[in-house]
């Protein structure tokens, strides 16, 4: 499948440090792509090149067979046929809801473009707010106008910067299916920079991790939270153990449990575990301490510690008062790396 | 006469045109747009005077008035400077501190009347006073009467000019201290209460020191201005440099002479500017709070005497010259022709010059956006520039335009286009305080969403920059309006022969000793500029820091 959108090894600089460092990222239509990676991580500003709204010191940036950023070479950003959903949301003051989701339909006759705008805003279920201004709406209310008003030009990529971290956690859960519907029914090649983990692995079709300027990982959510490139990338998908190793023959053995390291030399090695490695075992499984127990409703938190190596697990069920539990290690929720 | 500065913005002016605008990440798309490049050229419009001014200096002279006179001038200049400095700030400062803490009659009313002496030039305070007050009026007539000695009662001296020009120019004082009061921390003076003050206590200990950098900015305006004044110290007989300025062309004709005291006033000015400045940085640190200030109600007494205090100040700088300026106008016929023809050149000038300086003003808002705004600071230079010194910096190119002129009609349009041009690099930065504030309610990222949504950077700025700043463009449009109206000593340098404006007319009056006659276009004048005077004190005073839509 062609890409729609295509960063090729672009860079940014800024005072001479890169905050986009030779990053590479494609977009397919009727894809939902998450950038996921901390603050100050450069996924914004990846964002931003992807726009047209920064410039690419080096790499380039291409739509098909066009392109629209390389060094020297600049598309605008209005000549882009790509949509942006804004962190502030962006909505003009001076302008009611309505004709903020018809501010780019300029070139429609009038009342084509109405029709537009008022379907556009269906699409979010908020059509009743259309007279409204944009100071009278929530923030819920203001994000889903912003992501009309960016859908309504019919783009064929739409760019989402951290769409959902303004929003309160009672709310999110429902604003972000509904804008997920919203952009899949669209049909738009979306990519959704943020920095909650969550946020990504449950909106993302394909998942790319950035750290420091540079893309650490593309792949299916499932994959690239299964299977880290490293213990860095291992952690910004979530909670994550680095336990030391010792490979002997194939195996690598921590102080929870062995787990197959198949191809690795003898030596030293360093085990990325999950909560969800460190599985209830009976006899068979090792013996460790439990250091800490939070209750956090649906499941247990349990701090474990062995051979002076702390772990963190997620149980349904201990022994109350249990001063010891018996695990084992589940690979599956298991890497191997190099000891660091 | 200048007028009506940056103090009259939406009120948490914020570093209105003299530093960056906040707005995060700068515009990276920066090629040289024709926006940028207007940018320049009007940043470059206003300083060229000031460098002709310059080069003018250091000519070699011809005669001119000794450097004893010289140093008297300079003298009685500093000492009226420091007098104003002083009496403007107390007047101002207590006005607002009444108006903004406490409750007492009439507290609503003089929020915003306090303010209308702005529509009042200082040339018409002092020819009212000055007439009230003069040996055979009616005041000395009465203490004579009634056996006292009216003599200690002058207004032409020194100690008179310092009390008209504090009347004429607290407004400023005020309403930058009005400002300030207003976006001061209620928590911290909640926390002070706590921490054991009393009110009087509160005041002195946080809210005086919070204010201070604001109050030292609305001096240094109030010292502008009457660094600037040219009207009411020639006519109360006070010799100051801008005065020296004036006759050194006009009685001496010798400009060089002219530009060297300019020079030195330019050196004042930009002194009262940097003060400005700091000033204003300071305000930053005032938080906003959503909570309103709680007003502390004065009882009757005390009320009483604030009602009275705001009624006097108000009659002082305003409604008795006026009202005496009305009773002298009634004693002679007008001449109506050559009034009506002054108040159209007037209104005329005013019209052309807000749209030459809004125009500059635009490019410079819109073109510098979001960036480092050196082309607002160049313009700030020329709205501290006394009207007397962006004249003789235009004189040149203007002599220059008088001998050249075939038609006598083409020498006269272009003398009006360098008076126009002259009131354009004078008031720019005034017209920039209020666009800049405006525009602060466009994030950059609504600037980047109409441009990911297919507009182009200047149909951005039609689109969302201009309709969201409208407001603020009026505001400007109205100040400029009002300043060009008042406008004396440039006028009178440049203006081409026979060329009456309403500041004109009056002062030609009562240089004459006409003061009858002088009193209709001065009060035509106070009529023509009260009503936007009004509009932007009221919209000032329904405003409140902190408190605006998102």
């Amino acid at each position: 499948m062609t890409p729609v959108l295509e960063a090729r090894a672009v860079s940014r600089l800024f005072a001479g440090r890169p905050a986009v460092d030779r990053a590479s990222l494609q977009l397919h239509p009727g894809e939902i792509t998450a950038l996921l990676g901390p603050s100050g991580s450069g996924k914004s500003t990846l964002l931003r090149i992807l726009a047209g709204l920064e410039p690419a010191d080096a790499g380039e940036v291409r739509a098909g067979g066009r392109r629209l950023s390389a060094p020297g070479l600049h598309v605008a950003p209005e000549q882009r046929d790509i949509g942006m959903v804004f962190q502030d949301y962006a909505l003009f003051p001076h302008l009611s809801v309505l004709d903020n989701v018809a501010f780019g339909l300029r070139r429609l006759p009038r009342p084509e473009r109405e029709l537009r705008a008022r379907g556009e805003l269906n699409r979010v279920r908020l059509l009743d707010r259309a007279a409204s201004f944009p100071n009278t709406l929530s923030g819920g209310e203001q994000q889903r106008v912003a992501l009309a008003r960016a859908l309504a030009r019919d783009p064929a990529v739409i760019l989402l910067d951290e769409p959902f971290s303004g929003l309160d956690q009672g709310l999110r859960t429902e604003i972000r299916d509904m804008a997920l519907d919203a952009l899949r029914s669209a049909g738009a090649a979306a990519l959704i920079v943020t920095h909650d983990a969550e946020d990504a692995l449950l909106t993302a079709d394909r998942l790319a991790l950035m750290e420091s300027g540079r893309i650490l990982q593309t792949g299916v959510p499932e994959e690239v939270y299964a299977r880290p490139v490293s213990l860095a990338a291992a952690r910004l998908t979530g909670d994550a153990d680095a336990l030391p190793a010792q490979v002997r023959a194939g195996w690598a053995c921590t102080a929870y449990g062995e787990i197959a390291a198949p191809g690795r030399p003898d030596g030293p090695a360093l085990v990325m575990a999950r909560p969800e490695a460190f599985r209830p075992a009976e006899d068979d499984g090792r013996e460790v301490a439990v250091a800490e127990r939070r209750f956090a409703g649906g499941a247990l938190r349990l701090t474990l510690m062995s051979g002076g190596v702390p772990a963190h697990a997620r149980w349904r069920f201990t022994q109350p008062g249990a001063q010891t539990v018996r695990v084992r290690l589940d690979s599956r929720f298991c890497a191997v790396f190099d000891p660091v | 006469m200048r007028a009506t500065p940056m103090a009259l913005t939406e009120v948490p002016a914020p570093e209105a045109a003299f530093a960056r605008r906040p707005r995060g990440a700068p515009w990276t798309l920066a090629a040289p747009s024709p926006l940028r490049l207007a940018a320049l050229l009007a940043a470059a419009l206003v300083v060229l005077p000031l460098i002709a001014v310059t080069f003018l200096a250091f000519q070699p002279a011809e005669a001119g008035p000794s450097p004893a006179i010289l140093a008297r001038y300079a003298q009685d200049t500093a000492l009226l400077a420091a007098g104003v400095a002083l009496g403007a700030t107390g007047l101002g400062a207590v006005a607002a501190w009444l108006v903004v803490m406490h409750r007492f009659p009439g507290r609503g009313l003089f929020e915003w009347a306090l303010a209308l002496p702005l529509a009042a030039p200082a040339y018409v305070l002092a020819y009212g006073w000055a007439d009230l007050l003069d040996v055979a009026g009616p005041v000395h007539t009465a203490l004579r009467t009634a056996g006292l000695d009216p003599n200690w009662l002058q207004v032409r001296t020194l100690p008179g000019a310092v009390l008209l020009l504090s009347f004429a120019f607290y407004p400023y004082v005020y309403l930058t201290a009005r400002a300030a009061f207003l976006s001061q921390p209620v928590c911290s003076l909640d926390a002070a209460r706590t921490l054991g003050c009393s009110p009087r206590q509160v005041f002195f200990r946080v809210a005086l020191p919070l204010a201070r950098p604001a109050l030292a900015a609305g001096a240094a305006l109030a010292v502008m201005e009457t660094l600037a004044d040219y009207g009411a110290v020639t006519y109360l007989g006070v010799q100051t440099l801008t005065t020296g300025v004036v006759r050194a062309f006009t009685s001496y004709g010798s400009p060089e002479v002219a530009a060297r005291l300019s020079l030195a006033l330019l050196g004042a000015a930009a002194l009262m500017l940097w003060l400005e400045r700091s000033g204003r940085s300071g305000q930053t640190y005032a938080a906003r709070s959503g909570r309103p200030l709680g007003r502390t109600d004065l009882g009757p007494v005390a009320g009483a005497v604030a009602a009275a205090f705001c009624t006097a100040l108000l009659l002082a700088a305003l409604l008795i010259p006026a009202i005496w300026l009305a009773i002298r106008a009634g004693q002679a016929a007008p001449d109506l022709p050559r009034l009506a023809r002054a108040g159209a050149t007037s209104l005329g000038m005013a019209a052309a010059g807000t749209a030459v300086t809004l125009g500059l003003a635009v490019a410079i808002a819109f073109g510098a956006r979001g960036r480092t705004a050196w082309p607002a600071r160049v313009a700030s230079l020329g709205y501290a520039t006394p009207g007397a010194v962006m004249a003789i910096g235009l004189l040149a190119p203007a002599a220059l335009i008088w001998r050249t002129a075939g038609a006598p009609a083409a020498g006269v349009i272009a003398g009006l286009v360098l008076l126009l041009y002259a009131y354009a690099a004078r008031l720019t930065a005034a017209a920039l305080g209020p666009i800049d504030a405006g525009l602060t309610r466009v994030t950059p990222s609504m600037d980047r969403a109409a441009r990911t949504l297919g507009e182009t950077e200047a149909g951005a700025l039609r689109r969302v920059h201009a309709p969201v700043a409208r407001g603020a463009l009026w505001t400007a449009a109205l100040l400029v309006f009002v300043d060009v109206l008042k406008e004396l000593p440039a006028t009178l340098i440049l203006r081409p022969f026979n060329f009456d404006t309403l500041a004109v007319a009056a002062s030609n009056y009562a240089s004459d000793e006409r003061l009858a006659q002088a009193a209709w276009p001065a009060l035509l004048l106070v009529a023509l500029a009260v009503g936007p005077v009004l509009f932007l004190s009221r919209r000032i005073a329904r405003s409140r820091p902190g408190g605006r839509r998102p």
